[in-house]
């Protein structure tokens, strides 16, 4: 029991050091907060998005938002440039994974500005499937 | 002869799952807010609570990982390694039954294809070696 108490506490200190450190050099605040998400609706008024696609390249392939670049961490490094090359300044750029309950857009986003440091970048609220639905109506 | 064999085997158990925790740990200390966002998404506990556990669970599994690698504290480091399995393993089977579209996040953002499965069946295994270390282990 001793031992454990132990272990656990070397964690603890070694934790609340790294806390410190990441506190100290700002890579806390801002960071952590969440990408700020935008409805279908108010995207589809905007005239310069930048749309990019987060989700399995076969889910792509089968059918993407128009003019989406497909932008996914595991082929980060291969898709990346085309992103800078499309960019243009004023544009909104809004990342989308499967639905709410896929994570990659948020990723996708927060390495996104972490990279370029782009003011407008959203994540697509209820994800491709809020686009499907809507583009049925 | 035999009990020679089992006490090889073993070791080189214990030192392989040390392994594992250093390396799953190691590539989550450098980005914790990532680390917090894999923990968001399994959507289980409040956001005030993910921070805290995004600095504290990469650690854990590194001390653990080097105490089973040295030889050190093993019964307290096997039982906490077995503890961090079962509560990841009850994580990961709910996000799959709910049907959850995410990533495991067990070594850090590193790409994962295959969805929960294979991480839920990796923390089985991983479960069923600390156990057995867990019980050679001295008292």
């Amino acid at each position: 029991m001793r031992d454990a108490l132990r272990i656990l506490g070397l964690a603890l200190i070694l934790a609340v050091v790294s806390y410190g450190w990441h506190a100290r050099h700002g890579r806390i605040e801002g960071e952590s907060a969440s990408i700020p998400r935008i409805p279908l609706a108010a995207a589809a008024r905007e005239h310069s998005i930048l749309w990019l696609d987060a989700r399995p390249e076969e889910d792509y392939d089968r059918g993407h938002v128009p003019g989406a670049l497909p932008l996914r961490p595991g082929s980060w490094d291969a898709e990346f440039p085309a992103v800078i090359d499309r960019w243009q300044p004023g544009n909104k750029v809004v990342v989308y994974c499967r639905s709410d309950s896929c994570e990659t857009s948020e990723a996708v986003a927060r390495r996104l500005i972490e990279a370029t440091k782009w003011p407008d970048v959203y994540v697509l609220e209820g994800g491709w499937e809020a686009w499907a639905t809507g583009s049925k109506h | 002869m035999g009990h020679r064999i089992e006490a090889l085997m073993v070791l080189v158990l214990r030192v392989a799952l040390g392994a594992l925790f250093v390396y799953a740990g190691a590539l989550k200390i450098g980005h914790p807010l990532d680390f917090q966002q894999a923990i968001e998404n399994y959507r289980l506990l409040p956001k005030v609570a993910t921070l805290p556990l995004a600095f504290y669970l990469p650690w854990l599994e590194i001390v653990c990982g080097l105490a089973l690698i040295f030889g050190r504290s093993l019964r307290a480091a096997a039982g906490i390694v077995a503890a961090l399995c079962i509560v990841f393993l009850l994580a990961l089977i709910q996000a799959w039954m709910r049907g959850l579209d995410i990533q495991c996040g067990c070594f850090g953002s590193a790409p994962e294809t295959g969805g929960l499965f294979w991480p839920i069946l990796r923390d089985m295994l991983l479960l069923a070696v600390t156990g057995a270390i867990w019980l050679r282990a001295k008292k």
